[in-house]
């Protein structure tokens, strides 16, 4: 094998020209992947809507107008009224800021936690491993709504313990992917010369596992954003996830149901909404699964 | 063969033991005292109910004996009482299952006959035209909200056009008709997120089937091509697809609670709803116990199924 010296004679902007060449690089072929650039297009419109929110939505979500209560699409409310006088279209701007924090915290306290269990699990083996991995297949046993739902109405319904809830249905998948990568980083050479330099177990785990088993768990956390936003709307809608007045895509269609026969833009809107974030992080998901793994780039199977 | 299935089995019993501890514990989740929770403010007031419900639900023994003692209990077929409504727990499962194995298998039907075809012909002619609408087809299906499409289907089936019975449930002994009638919207709404799972797995499988050789050998005999997929691809890409359903069973109880509180269908997942918004704790754990085990079970059978198709799993 050649030895690589070049590396280390590179200067810093050298470095960085190279990052940024490579960075540049991964994401053409996310984009080249079918439908990644509409993703990642969604999921940052979705971003600038929750951040701008305040500035862009063109009423406040919470006043209420009495005077055109379940008022239809017009030039006013271009996308109708609610039940109480609020601007649909407002208050769905509005709700893209909870269905990105529930979706983006659950997702980081399932991985958060899902990854050091896997870690652990890979790393340590034995008994230990067989503890975690069964308690994971007992958690992956429920159907992750019916859970969801379990969790969060005992804790007492609120965004937080929905997040908390979410997350904790989403840690079998990164356990169980982290643990796979552990299990084969394990082997390779340079592994076992930081065992024999003597590194501790944590120090192990943290600086020679960890970063080669991320980029799975980046992929999967971007696909499962999409599954937490599903569920957190559903949440909602059962009238368990965010408590109203405050605006989100779910609990704006459990008020649409209720009102369907008589005013149908309030359920049709904010299902839109929930739609074409998801379908966007999916994308976006996929994409990044495809760069990352040049295997299913070029056989376009996934 | 009976060994596979043995096996399979024992490891399934430290799951199943782990799986009664989470559903046990959902009553620990309850802040402060799980009775008071229970019954609230205003009920808990009345000193000999309270007292009733913390001697029924054990309240005053060590935690690891009440687990205990819900568990022999639950084994010998006894998942308590319910709060709301005294009804033994098993009784109300019982008469609330039913609809839900009704829904869900109408469902698994609508998926697959949306899933094979779509996914053979986006498999046969990967990266082409139908293949990005099969795709399409397939990615909204996963993203769509399956409790808007729920709302949706009534508004248009039975508002607009009033095609359809709008929400309800007929016990199918009573009047077969009227309960299938009732059971298109859900059946749809549950099935059709279901197929577009399925239809992935069909077409990322048969196209990895038809690059093996022996499909170069039957097309080098000079089979027409419909044959070589019927006829010799199929049958072996349709094998992971029978894990996938299998797994995706704990999907389809999840869809099935949504869908049954928008359809009025009083199944499973109607009861725990119900019971959540009653604060019946005892009967969602019991329910949550009952789902976790029948998605164990369907998983075991897919695997023994995978196993008797594949021959190389049994011996593997």
């Amino acid at each position: 094998m050649a030895v690589r010296v070049e590396a280390v004679e590179l200067t810093f902007s050298e470095k960085l020209n190279r990052f940024w060449v490579g960075q540049i690089k991964f994401w053409q072929r996310v984009n080249k992947t079918r439908l990644a650039g509409f993703g990642i297009f969604t999921t940052i419109v979705v971003i600038l809507l929750a951040i701008t929110a305040d500035f862009i939505s063109p009423y406040d979500p919470f006043y209420q107008d009495y005077s055109v209560v379940l008022a239809g699409p017009s030039s006013a409310h271009l996308l109708g009224v609610d039940d109480l006088g609020r601007d649909i279209l407002s208050r769905i701007i509005h709700g893209s800021r909870v269905s990105l924090e529930v979706g983006i915290i659950a997702v980081g306290v399932g991985a958060g936690v899902g990854v050091i269990l896997g870690l652990i699990s890979g790393w340590f083996g034995g008994a230990l491993d067989e503890i975690i991995m069964r308690a994971m297949d007992a958690v992956w046993s429920f159907p992750a709504l019916v859970l969801a739902l379990a969790i969060t109405a005992a804790l007492g319904p609120s965004i937080g313990n929905a997040m908390i809830a979410i997350g904790v249905t989403l840690m079998p998948y990164f356990s169980r992917l982290t643990r796979g990568s552990a299990l084969s980083i394990k082997e390779r050479d340079f592994v076992m010369a930081g065992r024999v330099i003597g590194a501790s177990d944590m120090r192990m785990i943290l600086l020679y596992i960890l970063p080669n088993a991320l980029a799975p768990v980046i992929v999967q956390a971007s696909l499962n954003i999409a599954g937490a936003i599903l569920t957190e709307a559903a949440l909602s809608f059962l009238g368990l996830g965010v408590r109203p007045p405050t605006p989100s895509w779910g609990g704006m269609l459990r008020v649409g149901y209720q009102y369907m026969e008589v005013a149908p833009w309030l359920a049709v809107f904010p299902g839109i909404a929930i739609f074409f974030t998801v379908l966007g992080f999916n994308f976006f998901g996929d994409g990044l699964r495809m760069a990352l793994d040049p295997r299913l780039w070029q056989r376009g199977t996934a | 063969m009976g060994k596979f299935i043995i096996r399979r089995m024992i490891i399934m019993v430290p799951v199943l033991l782990l799986v009664s501890m989470i559903a046990f514990s959902i009553i620990l989740l309850l802040p402060g005292d799980p009775a008071l929770a229970i019954l609230g403010e205003e009920l808990a007031r009345d000193k000999q109910l309270y007292q009733a419900l913390r001697d029924e639900l054990g309240l005053d023994r060590p935690i690891p004996v009440q687990y205990a003692d819900w568990l022999f209990k639950a084994l010998r077929g006894n998942l308590g009482i319910s709060v709301r409504n005294r009804q033994p727990i098993v009784e109300a499962i019982a008469q609330h299952l039913p609809p839900t194995l009704e829904l869900s298998f109408i469902g698994m039907i609508i998926a697959l006959i949306i899933a094979v075809p779509v996914g053979i012909i986006s498999a046969v002619r990967p990266n082409s035209i139908e293949d990005m609408v099969g795709t399409i087809i397939a990615m909204v299906g996963v993203a769509v909200p399956h409790f808007w499409l729920g709302i949706l289907f009534i508004y248009a089936f039975a508002v607009y056009w009033r095609l359809l019975p709008p929400s309800g449930y007929v016990n199918p002994m009573d009047d077969l008709g009227t309960n299938l009638k009732l059971m298109v919207m859900p059946a749809f709404t549950l099935g059709l997120g279901l197929g577009a799972v399925v239809m992935r797995q069909i077409r990322s499988s048969l196209i990895e089937v038809m690059q093996q050789e022996y499909i170069t050998t039957a097309r080098a005999k000079g089979l027409r091509e419909n044959v070589v997929v019927t006829g010799h691809a199929l049958k072996n890409a349709l094998i992971p697809v029978v894990t996938v359903i299998g797994l995706q069973v704990g999907r389809l109880f999840g869809g099935a609670v949504v869908t049954e509180t928008i359809f009025s269908i009083p199944g499973a997942g109607r009861l725990a709803v119900d019971s959540i918004y009653f604060r019946d704790f005892p009967v969602v754990q019991a329910v949550i116990l009952v789902m976790a085990v029948a998605v164990l079970i369907c998983n075991l059978a897919a695997d023994v199924l995978y196993a008797y198709i594949d021959p190389r799993i049994r011996f593997g």
